[in-house]
């Protein structure tokens, strides 16, 4: 029984929850890229700095900005598979958060075309012409659609998570939103410039391989790097303890159980390691493969600690015993094969494309 | 007894509706990104062997478009339509998950492929050769393809599952009978709408002039070709539906066939204009007649998808779930126990409903009914009993499955059924504050019991 989660279920429910966690870490991954960007994006064009080049003309910005919308476009794809798995692991409680939100909850599809939108725009050059008060406001406003649509799925699952909380939803069309939900998203959403930072700084390091090396703007993106990471990882820190603390004794005890504290440990040392291997090139002022190899696994490493930790919360509230019998049942529908099949295929397909690109 | 989930309320329109209109934006945008890859490569084809003089510029301009559009709009409305059948009908959504998950998995990889092939072309054509172009286009074109080949599945078998009602293989339930017909028939229509949108943005390139636009609009009509199987691919479609379904379609149903021959009418206009115009005499044809096309064949679309949605009725999934989430093998145990029991969700409003059984009435309306009805707006039960007296609108509702065939059997006592009556009633008398109750004694509940034994526990529809 002490087993390590989700190994600790019992096998079909094991199974989809591996597969849910596993879609969900690559969502969010890209989900972040979009989301820290975004904040990015609108910081850097209200507070341009002092040097010659405003921080929003900066490559750093002029790169996120480019690849934000294919970012979103991954997570919104990425993100279906989770959204299909969540679907057979909670269903009753994951479809009755829909319901009980209802039409609130389906704003989410216009935000998100209309943000899908901005992006775009804010990458052509049409906007250059507009008013600055455009200008300023509108990346803004984007992340501000990103943080909404963000905030909605907080208050998805943790509606989800309150049974007891139903029918009174119903009947009154209020939603009760506890304050420590902040604290939560603080947690995600500071995160989410750790794995930006991630991101960017291999695209920055391939792209200096490639073009000839320019030095001192890569001197200067290590340490914007370095500190957006730093800021970020800071904030989830201090986010993360005021959620711990928020927690009722029987969920905080939970967290530190047997089959749960070795993923809360591989959470602190993926921060750690991330640190480090920022200070490292904070200090050396470049971007290099050995120091970003680090921080990738630092990440990757708090990434799923996070994920998981995130589960175990989630099951504290729902019995997931009731809910092992339909997991059972699911398991035993055919199509597994055709699945493994068409993933793998697709998976060479899709390793094919990138190198068709890359080699040319 | 399935899960009782919260139901809410849409207002003047019926939930179907609701269900209906994301449906078919949906649908629209993602056979224009299926029909869109094929017209690409056809195009790359065509530039690479010369037979084009504007086909690369044509390629660059339509796929912006093809990223703009089916990138955002098309996956965003797929999330959406998930989120809508959710609210919409968390049963059915649920048991389509439940059978078919592996697939829509497997459908993803799909989506993953198509995104990943088509951000390559996207960024890096440019300086890309005519033939890794081409490859990555036909990738594009293969997974978009095959997202289509998969949900075609899914969504057939709702209509027609076939041998899969007794066999409960997922093989079955996949190449179910409707499977061909609608996967042959859904990809001319995708070719079709790609040909149109081509029509459309070549007008809109300035950069090319009348003569080039005129070549790049014949080769674009080739596309257009198929469509003269579509009458064939669609009587086959009809032949394979459950004969009462095909009945409502042809006339039974006067909703269903308004739809049916919407959609007929706008597609065989977009087809003669299309083979005698375009294909034959080799026409040009400006923005404005492209756009009126195109708005054509969102109306067939949206005729045809009216018709996919309604013609399941009283189904939601053919003979496993009815349309308002209750299993048909649980309708005799409702009948004893009634249909509240396991609703935990109370009425909202109630303090505007006068009296207990009214409120029972409104919950039974709620749970059984209120998914193909609303009370005032789009076929709103007031309007629909309006000439009926008392006894009449008491045994029609105990008889539902025998007055319309493309209702479900009632599913609740006698004393329900009695409650859901008063509160038709109360609400047609405009909601008055006060309500005395004609009759719910003995003799009343006897006689309806009467007439809920009559009408037996079984829908009018049946597997063949
Ligand atoms: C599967 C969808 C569906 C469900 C569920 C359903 N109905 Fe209907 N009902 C229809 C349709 C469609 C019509 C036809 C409307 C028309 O003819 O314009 C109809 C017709 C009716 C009529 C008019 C019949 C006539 O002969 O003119 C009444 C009354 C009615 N429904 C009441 C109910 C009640 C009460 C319930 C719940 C117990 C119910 N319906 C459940 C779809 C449904």
């Amino acid at each position: 029984m002490d087993s390590l989660f989700p190994l600790s279920l019992p096998a079909a429910s094991a199974f989809y929850m591996t597969l849910y966690l596993l879609t969900f870490m690559i969502h969010h991954a890209m989900m972040h890229y979009v989301m820290a960007g975004s904040l990015y994006i609108a910081w850097a064009t209200a507070f341009p700095g002092s040097s010659a080049t405003p921080r929003s003309e900066q490559p750093l910005a002029l790169l996120i900005r480019d690849w934000t919308p294919f970012m979103l476009s991954g997570a919104i794809t990425a993100g279906i598979a989770p959204l299909l798995f969540i679907q057979i692991l909670y269903q009753k409680s994951f479809y009755t958060a829909n319901l009980l939100l209802g039409w609130r909850w389906m704003l989410i599809i216009p935000v998100l075309i209309i943000a899908f939108y901005l992006l775009y725009l804010l990458k052509s050059s049409v906007i250059t012409k507009w008013p600055s008060v455009v200008r300023v406001n509108l990346p803004l406003f984007t992340a501000l659609c990103f943080l909404f649509v963000g905030f909605c799925w907080t208050v998805n699952n943790s509606v989800g998570n309150h049974e007891e909380n139903w029918a009174k939803i119903y009947t009154d069309q209020t939603i009760p939103v506890a304050w420590s939900i902040l604290a939560r998203m603080g947690i995600w959403i500071a995160g989410s410039f750790a794995t930006l930072a991630v991101i960017t700084g291999w695209q920055i390091a391939s792209k200096k391989n490639k073009d000839s090396p320019e030095n001192g703007t890569c001197d200067l993106q290590a340490k914007q790097l370095a500190s957006v990471s730093l800021f970020g990882l800071t904030m989830a820190g201090i986010s993360a303890g005021i959620y711990y603390w928020s927690l009722e004794p029987g969920i905080q005890s939970a967290l530190l159980g047997p089959s749960v504290l070795l993923w809360l440990m591989l959470a602190i040392v993926g921060v750690i390691v991330q640190v480090l291997g920022w200070l490292f090139q904070f200090r050396n002022a470049c971007l290099c493969r050995k120091h970003l190899t680090m921080v990738t696994t630092g990440l990757i490493a708090a990434l799923s600690g996070t994920t998981i930790l995130r589960e175990v919360i989630r099951l504290q509230f729902i019995d997931i015993h009731k809910l092992y019998p339909l997991h059972e049942k699911s398991s035993q529908v055919g199509g597994l094969s055709v699945f493994l099949l068409f993933a793998l295929m697709n998976t060479i397909l899709i390793v094919y494309c990138l190198r068709l690109v890359r080699t040319r | 007894m399935s899960e009782v989930f919260p139901v809410n309320d849409f207002g003047p329109a019926m939930p179907g509706l609701v269900m209906a209109a994301v449906a078919i934006v949906h649908v629209f945008l993602a056979q224009f990104a299926v029909g869109g890859g094929m017209l690409l490569c056809y195009f790359q084809w065509l530039a690479m062997t010369d037979r084009s003089e504007h086909a690369r510029r044509f390629i660059d301009g339509y796929f912006k478009v093809l990223v703009l559009i089916s990138f955002i709009l098309g996956a965003l409305t797929g999330v959406g339509i998930w989120l809508t059948s959710i609210q919409i009908s968390p049963a059915t959504i649920g048991a389509m998950v439940e059978n078919f998950h592996w697939l829509w998995a497997a459908e993803w990889t799909f989506f993953c492929l198509e995104v990943v092939a088509g951000y390559c072309f996207y960024r890096c054509h440019k300086r890309l050769d005519d033939r890794t172009s081409l490859k990555l286009l036909m990738l594009y074109a293969f997974a978009s393809w095959m997202s289509l080949f998969i949900i075609n599945g899914i969504l057939s078998w709702q209509l027609t599952p076939g041998r899969w009602v007794e066999t409960h293989q997922i093989a079955d339930g996949f190449f179910n009978p409707g499977f061909f017909p609608s996967l042959l028939f859904r990809t001319v229509v995708a070719t079709t709408l790609s040909g149109l949108a081509a029509c459309f943005v070549i007008n809109t390139m300035s950069d090319i002039d009348r003569e080039g636009k005129r070549q790049l609009i014949n080769q674009t009509a080739r596309l257009l070709i198929p469509m003269v199987a579509m009458p064939f691919l669609g009587a086959w479609y009809l032949a394979v539906l459950p004969a009462d379904s095909r009945g409502w379609i042809l006339g039974g149903s006067p909703a269903m066939m308004l739809f049916f021959s919407i959609s007929v009418g706008a597609s065989l206009a977009i087809g003669a204009y299309a083979i005698a115009g375009l294909v034959m005499r080799k026409l040009y044809i400006n923005g404005a007649t492209a756009l009126l096309l195109l708005v054509l064949a969102f109306g067939a679309t949206a005729g045809g998808e009216f018709v996919r949605e309604g013609s399941r009725k009283p189904f939601s999934i053919r003979y496993v779930l009815y349309s308002n989430a209750i299993l048909p093998e649980d309708v005799p145990r409702m009948r004893e126990v009634g249909c509240l029991t396991n609703d935990p969700y109370p009425l909202r409003n109630a303090e505007e409903v006068p009296t207990p059984l009214l409120r029972t009435g409104a919950l039974v309306f709620r749970r059984q009914c209120s998914i193909c009805h609303t009370l005032e707006g789009t076929n709103a039960v007031a309007h629909l009993t309006g000439t009926w007296d008392l006894d009449q609108m008491r045994m029609n509702l105990a008889k539902l499955q025998h007055t319309k065939p493309f209702m479900p059997p009632f599913a609740g006592t006698a004393r329900e059924l009695e409650a859901m009556v008063q509160f038709i009633r109360w609400n047609s008398a405009g909601r008055p504050g006060q309500w005395e109750h004609q009759t719910d004694d003995e003799k009343t509940l006897s006689q309806i019991q009467t007439w809920l034994d009559e009408a037996g526990t079984e829908s009018s529809s049946h597997p063949q």
